[in-house]
């Protein structure tokens, strides 16, 4: 079948109006000049050896894996019973639960964030690199419920009960014929709760503190006062990182369970 | 010898609707029992309940006289088979039919040698490595099959499981099904709608309606001697109309109907002369002739069934259905025709409040 041409038109542009800023962002991370401009001039590795010898972005980036591994990790590990909860039993309150869960999705990230500082500073006065894991975790929980609760949802009931007639009590039933067939859902969740986490500004700008800020505050931070291709090496590495990290886990977790089943 | 028993169960999802009521039954040893009815009639929930995934508000359910009401599902060792296979996925056919063993920690040696004897049992000897994704759906109900009978179950329990099945694959899985019950002498539940499969399994059959028993007996009682007109209707019985009855002799009624006489035997011959009743009869109980005694009628349509034709035949007690069990059309739209029926096929109930 032929492809109407203004179809393709409509397609290129599109695509254009996608990927345009991320190619100048991308070219101009290799111009000589020392102020972002287009088209840039010359090729240098300059910015990248930079951004790598400076030590704001290097801690920053630290704390920000760190904290979106062990964010998402809780929030993962938290949202799958969650979730089956939801999806499996009907309980006195559940409708409000699930609400409960979609609103850090439907509430503004800014009022988060100072609803967080709020609770953190009047409430619990907690170091701030707990206050940063504990608000993330709040934030990605509700990812995490969603995207595992759908994927529940696809997953025959009758399928675990069988489980279950054969000997199986319910948490072994879970774990060995559940859970194993949940691993696109849990998949899927972890890469966008990373993603989610890793790109936080809002809640990250009200919860860090003195010596421990995340990557997008420091990147923020720095663009106040610069205007020059660093960050935009910068960000041609975490375009990179981020694939890299979705590539990772795809093929973890993909590969675990092959070997395993 | 009683085997199961269900004792004054009362059961339901939600609180205020019970799906069965005081609902009680028993299933012999080495029986396969059918519960059949329409959906919604309580027959899955009774299942359910033998098999503890729902707990009765009150009653019991017990196995060789033991109180099995609260033992969890994962103690009893019933085996169940579903209707959509309820295959895990992600494992092999050996690795499904060996669940219920590791489970119950069997030694390697010996879950290989009973795996492999289930896949004999059901004919399906070298799919072991196989994912069900990769099955027919005939192959993964044997799979299914063969994974619930490998634990020596206790009970089978079976929900609808031939229904995913084309005709043909059905046809063939029910002799099959009938043979393993049989040689491994395994009690048996079998939840169908589907009349015809529960008549050509069963040793028993359980009618049910809206939470309870309509009619239990031999599928021969049920598909001749329906006690109700819920059941006559189930069972197809297509053809009622309302009739009186004229006299009654040794076995055998006369009924009167837009004044014309129909003979009935048996069923309800308790029925005193000048009662009201519903004459209830099966399409392939009628014959069509060109003459004589009998219900006349013309000929409205006719559909040709391959093993058989049925016609439409507009009479005054309403239309008819009729089937002859011929290759040939016999009769022509337009046509005027008798209706005749065998009397001892005519089934008869009385009607309540009505004098004729």
């Amino acid at each position: 079948m032929r492809v109407p041409r203004s179809a393709l038109a409509v397609l290129s542009l599109v695509l254009l109006f996608l990927l345009g800023p991320f190619l100048i962002l991308f070219w101009s991370s290799f111009g000589t000049q020392a102020s972002l401009a287009f088209p840039p001039k010359g090729f240098t590795l300059y910015w990248f050896r930079k951004v790598l010898g400076m030590r704001m972005f290097v801690d920053a980036f630290r704390v920000s894996v760190l904290l979106a591994f062990a964010s998402t990790g809780a929030a993962l590990l938290l949202g799958v019973p969650a979730a089956y909860a939801l999806v499996r039993f009907a309980f006195p309150g559940k409708g409000f639960l699930e609400l409960l869960f979609t609103s850090p999705i439907v509430v503004p990230g800014l009022v988060l964030g100072f609803a967080l500082l709020s609770f953190f500073t009047a409430v619990a006065r907690y170091p701030v690199p707990l206050r940063l894991f504990l608000g993330h975790m709040v934030l990605l929980f509700p990812y995490t419920v969603r995207v595992i609760s759908a994927s529940l949802r696809n997953f025959d009931p009758a399928v675990e009960e069988a489980a279950v007639s054969l000997g199986a009590p319910r948490w072994v039933a879970f774990l060995r014929i559940v859970l194993p067939n949940l691993r696109a859902g849990v998949m899927a969740a972890f890469i966008l709760a990373f993603i989610t986490s890793f790109n936080n500004v809002p809640i990250s700008l009200f919860l860090s503190g003195p010596g421990v800020t995340t990557l997008p505050i420091q990147m923020l931070t720095y663009m106040e006062y610069y205007y020059d291709p660093t960050i935009a090496a910068l960000s041609t590495l975490l375009i990179l990182f981020t694939v890299a990290i979705i590539q990772l886990v795809e093929k973890t977790l993909g590969l675990s369970t092959t070997l395993g089943g | 010898m009683e085997y199961l028993r269900l004792d004054h169960i009362t059961v339901g999802y939600r609180k205020g609707e019970p799906v069965l009521t005081d609902f009680s039954m028993a299933v012999g040893e080495g029986e396969l029992l059918s519960l059949l009815g329409p959906s919604g009639c309580g027959k899955t929930t009774t299942l359910r309940t033998v098999a503890g995934f729902v707990l009765p508000w009150k009653g019991k359910v017990l196995l060789q006289g033991r109180d099995y009401t609260r033992v969890p599902p994962h103690r009893r060792g019933f085996g169940l088979v579903y209707q959509n296979y309820a295959l895990f996925p992600h494992l092999t056919v050996f690795e499904n039919v060996a669940f219920g063993l590791r489970m119950r920690r069997v030694p390697r040696e010996e879950i290989r040698e009973r795996v492999a004897e289930a896949l004999r049992m059901v004919k399906l000897e070298g799919l072991e490595k196989r994912l069900p994704g990769q099955l027919s759906g005939g192959q993964r109900q044997r799979v299914a099959l063969a994974r619930a009978l490998v634990i020596r179950p206790k009970l089978l329990l079976l929900d609808e499981p031939l229904s995913n099945l084309d005709a043909k694959l059905r046809a063939g899985m029910r002799t099959e099904l009938k043979r393993i019950q049989r040689e491994l002498g395994v009690t048996a539940i079998y939840v169908t709608h589907d009349q015809a499969e529960a008549m050509a399994l069963s040793d028993r059959v359980i009618l049910m309606r809206e939470g309870r028993i309509e009619q239990e007996g031999a599928p021969e009682e049920i598909y001749f001697r329906p006690a109700t007109p819920f059941v006559a209707d189930f069972m197809g019985f297509t053809n009622r109309f309302s009739a009186r009855v004229e006299a009654v002799t040794e076995g055998m009624m006369v009924l009167s109907a837009g004044g014309m006489r129909i003979r009935a035997s048996r069923a309800g011959t308790d029925l005193p002369p000048g009662s009201g009743v519903t004459v209830a009869i099966r399409p392939s109980s009628l014959r069509l002739y060109r003459g004589g005694e009998g219900i006349p009628g013309e000929v409205v349509s006719h559909a040709f069934q391959g093993e058989s034709v049925q016609y439409l035949v507009s009479t005054e007690l309403g239309e008819l259905i009729v089937v002859h069990p011929e290759t040939t059309v016999e009769f022509s739209p337009g046509e005027a025709v008798v209706v005749r029926a065998d009397p001892e096929e005519v089934v008869v109930f009385p009607r309540k409040g009505d004098e004729g």
